[in-house]
């Protein structure tokens, strides 16, 4: 992944601390307005995460359409460092997602606990999925669009 | 108080994400066969935040510990830890290198709830 000369890597790192604060607070409002409890159900953390998997295929896939590689785009390069590596990832967390599987399963629900890891993965993978799907065209199609102007 | 939590948050963002993105880039230039930039993000982040959530709420009283989570816990661990690049690399290796993509996601797993589960017991034992 060596990224280009024509964006400076302070830039790059300009736009994922940009993205990575709105992320983040987003991931906060969220978990007030779905407040949860030591061992309980971890809703905030589970509809952010697997929220977050789905605009990831979509945009991931979005800017493999649309855009030449990273190496090659100043622009690829700056929305994926913006959107996918700052707002997507400031607003998923991995660590919440440990951290609240460990509380359920210290805290005696160990099947609520596994059954959090395993939804959080079949449905997170199955988001990334169903993203990627909504934007992605066959290559006859992205032909057609290039024949056609 | 929420308006000083969600600062906090913020500052924590500002810093987790782009330390996030010095991870991928230097894991990048060492191997492309598998993420160890967002892995090694992950399990950093999860042994921090398991510290952080027993070490500031339930470990001490008092309306800092507030921050201290926020800052630490939701801003800087969520923001230096990522789901959904988690996920999307998986569904990348699946295709071509399922084997990675099995090791990838149950290393992961596995090793993030033992190094949460071991910051936890760190942070209560303080």
């Amino acid at each position: 992944m060596a990224y280009p000369e024509p964006v400076p890597s302070r830039e790059l790192y300009r736009l994922v601390a940009i993205g990575g604060v709105i992320g983040a607070v987003a991931r906060f409002l969220l978990s007030v307005v779905l407040p949860h409890g030591g061992t309980a159900w971890p809703w905030a953390t589970f509809v952010a995460n697997i929220l977050g998997c789905l605009v990831i295929g979509y945009f991931a896939t979005w800017l493999l359409q649309n855009l030449p590689p990273i190496s090659v785009s100043a622009q690829a390069a700056r929305i994926r460092a913006f959107v996918v590596t700052g707002v997507l990832g400031g607003f998923t967390t991995f660590s919440s997602f440990a951290v609240e599987t460990h509380a359920m399963a210290a805290g005696g629900r160990r099947f609520m606990a596994l059954l959090y890891v395993v939804l959080s993965m079949v449905i997170g993978l199955l988001a990334v999925w169903l993203g990627s799907r909504l934007v992605y065209r066959t290559p006859e199609a992205l032909e057609e669009d290039e024949v056609t102007g | 108080m929420i308006i000083l939590e969600i600062l906090a948050v913020a500052l924590g963002g500002a810093v987790g994400a782009p330390l996030r993105f010095a991870a991928e880039r230097a894991g990048a230039s060492v191997t492309t066969s598998w993420p160890v930039g967002t892995f090694a993000a992950n399990m950093i982040g999860s042994l921090v935040a398991g510290f952080s959530a027993a070490f500031f709420v339930y470990g001490h009283n008092g309306n800092w510990h507030l921050l201290g989570y926020a800052l630490i816990s939701v801003g800087l661990c969520g923001a230096l830890t990522t789901f959904s690049s988690f996920c999307l690399q998986i569904i990348d290796f699946a295709e071509n290198k399922p084997s990675v993509a099995w090791a990838y996601s149950v290393g992961s797993l596995v090793l993030g709830l033992i190094l949460a589960t071991i910051g936890y017991q760190i942070g209560s034992g303080l």
